[in-house]
Parts: structure tokens; sequence; C-alpha cells
């Protein structure tokens, strides 16, 4: 089955490590540094999973979330947050607009890859029932 | 420039004998540039400060420039209490971030639902005009305001003021990325090392300022209980300060578990360290009804 991903990150350093490793295991890496491109980007492409920032430019990665949410094409889209904060109640209301999850910065780009790999698993176990 | 504290308490109004000395209004902070008139935060404080412009303007057409680090309830909730948003005769430009996937005037709109306040927000008479904040700065008159989210729950930002040759920054909720990432993020020292990254771009921020309104809302023996809770030790914020080549640190947002002999004591211990490091820099804890010219 081909993987891809989108990740959506307006740290372009960050976004060439995720974007390397994950073309190197296989997966075919769109990349937007701004929550509209991303959102454009997301529903052109339908990726297996996104990955997405927090506090981005323009659009902000709580916005992407909601604006995705709303989306028939995505509702059900696999949509990992990601960012230095690690408050509480930021990841609460991540999760409160439909994140499948979030990961606290500084990550590992193989653990990543593993967390999206479980959550693309479940999510088609769950769309095969 | 001419900055008025008007209300320097976090977290919760507090007034009673304990706080007379540096006040129990939560936070709002006046800044005159040129003729134009800028407001950090909407916090209980910014009532007094709507009294004293009426005094002022009387029915005079006047402009407010609002800025808001956040919409935390210390911050905001003096706004339904600010008389001159009721009069056609001021236009209000309200400034601040987006929520956290609901718009800024949906998020300062709800606080005036009408299970929490009996007058609605669209019934102020004032023009209000909101801005979210969008990477850019903005410019008012003289001045040139840029922001920086800064490490707190919620899209929280600090503001950098520029007004002619000098500036100053209003940042009072945040915490050291390192110790966040450190003891809430997944791996410890991996985090710590992000974080001080995180928190040299927050000094770079308010580098060589003529004035830092920052906060030291926690002692340092009560921070380590507080790690996550959004906010600073005292020492953390003079260390900041000191790193960054500030001129004037003016403490702020302290806690209402705070009494006026604390807040003293906070004071005398960041004077001490500044000392120790042989540094000219001047450090006062802010109190209500302060003016001080930068």
């Amino acid at each position: 089955m081909n993987k891809s991903v989108l990740i959506i990150e307006n740290d372009e350093a960050l976004s060439s490590v995720e974007a390397f490793y994950f073309n190197e295991q296989g997966y075919t890496v769109y990349t937007a540094f701004d929550g509209d491109e991303g959102v454009k980007l997301a529903l052109q492409h339908k990726p297996t999973a996104i990955i997405c920032d927090v506090i981005m430019g323009e659009m902000h990665g709580f916005d992407v979330l909601r604006t995705l949410r709303a989306h028939p094409d995505a509702k059900n889209a696999v949509i990992i947050m990601t960012s230095s904060k690690a408050y509480k109640p930021d990841i609460d209301r991540a999760r409160e607009l439909g994140a499948t999850d979030y990961v606290v910065k500084p990550f590992r780009t193989d653990e990543l890859m593993a967390l999206i790999e479980r959550h693309v698993a479940a999510s088609q176990l769950q769309e095969a029932r | 420039m001419q900055v008025t504290f008007w209300g320097t308490r976090g977290s919760i109004a507090t007034p009673g004998p304990a706080t007379i000395a540096y006040g129990g209004n939560t936070s709002c902070v006046e800044v005159r540039c040129g003729t134009d008139i800028l407001v950090f935060d909407a916090g209980t404080g910014i009532r007094p400060l709507g009294l004293s412009l009426m005094k002022e303007f009387m029915d005079r057409p006047l402009t407010i420039h609002l800025f808001l680090s956040h919409t935390h309830w210390d911050h905001i909730q003096g706004f339904p209490f600010f008389v001159p948003a009721y009069l056609p005769t001021t236009t209000v430009h309200l400034y601040g971030s987006t929520g956290r996937g609901r718009p800024l005037e949906k998020v300062i709109r709800g606080q005036m639902d009408t299970d929490y306040f009996p007058v609605a927000l669209g019934d102020m008479q004032s023009a209000l005009h909101v801005h979210e904040f969008k990477g850019k700065p903005f410019q008012i008159g003289e001045a040139t305001l840029t922001a920086k989210f800064l490490n707190h729950p919620g899209m929280t930002l600090g503001y950098r003021i520029t007004c002619g040759k000098k500036s100053m920054v209003y940042a009072t909720d945040n915490e050291p990325y390192q110790q966040t990432l450190a003891h809430l993020g997944q791996r410890a020292e991996a985090g710590r090392d992000f974080g001080r990254r995180l928190d040299a771009e927050f000094m770079s921020f308010i580098a060589a300022a003529d004035l830092y309104i920052g906060e030291a809302q926690y002692t340092d023996d009560e921070y380590p209980a507080r790690i996550g809770w959004g906010h600073s030790s005292i020492t953390a914020t003079v260390e900041a300060a000191l790193a960054a080549n500030v001129r004037t640190l003016a403490f702020s947002h302290h806690d209402p578990l705070h009494d006026d002999a604390t807040v003293a004591a906070m004071a005398e211990t960041a004077q001490r360290l500044i000392a120790e490091r042989g540094s000219s820099l001047h450090c006062f804890a802010a109190h209500e009804g302060q003016t001080v010219e930068v």
C-alpha cells in the first residue's frame, strides 16, 4: 500500500529532517510551511497521516485541526499535533478538537513514525469493521 | 513613553489590607506613546483606567489600542467594566492571538454571554475592531509592536514596543521552556537542551529593552512545586533580564498568595542577585498606580 505523510511545520530545518526520514522509509512526503497551505495539501492529496505543528504563522495548528475535522474528506484522517508546548490544557484542547495524538518536541522521528503507523493500523481496522 | 501600572496581580484580584502596597487588581498596563494610548491586558485594573480616561477625555473622541496577552480571566475580566467601551465616541482596537480553534472575537464575546454578564459585547456602543496577530508587526502612530508566543497554556503573546529611540517589552505570563520540556516532555535531557534554545529566542526578544515588564509569580522555593503552571520564579526572570542586557526590569503578575511583605522580599532577592553579578540592571516590583518614564 502506498504510504504518504503531510508535514505542516514552519520550522524548515525540522521539516527537512522529518521529510528525509519518512521519504527514506518509503513514504510519499508532502510539506507545508503554514496552516493554509497545509489544509489545501491535506484535501488535495488525502495523505495517510498528517503531522501538524501547533504554533505557525497565518493559520495555527488548532485552526488546521478544526478545519480538517469539519471536512468530510479529512474527518477521519490520522492527525498528529506536535509542539514545544507541553501543557496539559493545550494537549486536552487538541484532543477535544479531534487530534489523533499530541507529541511534545523534541521527539525522535523514528518514534513518531512508529506512533503514526500504530494509529494508521488502528484506523484501518476501525474502518474495516 | 509613559508607562502606568493599573493592575499588577496575577490569577485573581486580591483586594484587602495585605495587598495595599502592590495592589490587588489584575493585569493592566497603560502606555502613552506620543498621543497614542496603548493598553496591555484588560484585567480588573482596566476598570480604574477607564474611569481615569473618562475624567481626561469627557465626551471627546477617544481611541484605545488594547493588546491582550491571552484570554485567561485575569487578563480580560475587567473589559466588561471598561466604561469608555460603552460610549459611541470611543473606538477600541483589540489585538491578540486567535484562540485555540476559535477566533479572538468569539472568545471575548463568550465572556459577555448573558449567562456570565448582563451586557453583551455587541451592546457596547463603542466601535470595536479586532485584529488577530498574524506574525507581522503592528504600527500604531509612532509605535511599532512586534509579538512573540510565550510558554504558557493557551495562545499567549508577549509584546515589544518601540517608540522613538526607546523600547519596552510586556511579557507577564511565561515559563522557561527548559523547565517544562525537561519535566513535562517525553525526554528530560533532550528537552532541557531544546528548551534552552527556545529560551534563547525569548532573550533575543527582550534584548536591550529599556523596560522589561516580566513576571515573577513564584519565589525560588515555591517554583519547583509549580513547574508546568506557566509562570516563572524571581531568579529565572532576573537571570533572563541579566542575560538579555535589559536596562530596567519591572516584575509584575504577583501571585495572589503573596502579601506585600512577600513581594518586597522578592524584590530584595532580585536586588541581591543583581548586586552579586555586578550588574547595573535596575529592578523593582511593580505596584498599582505606579508611573514610570521610559
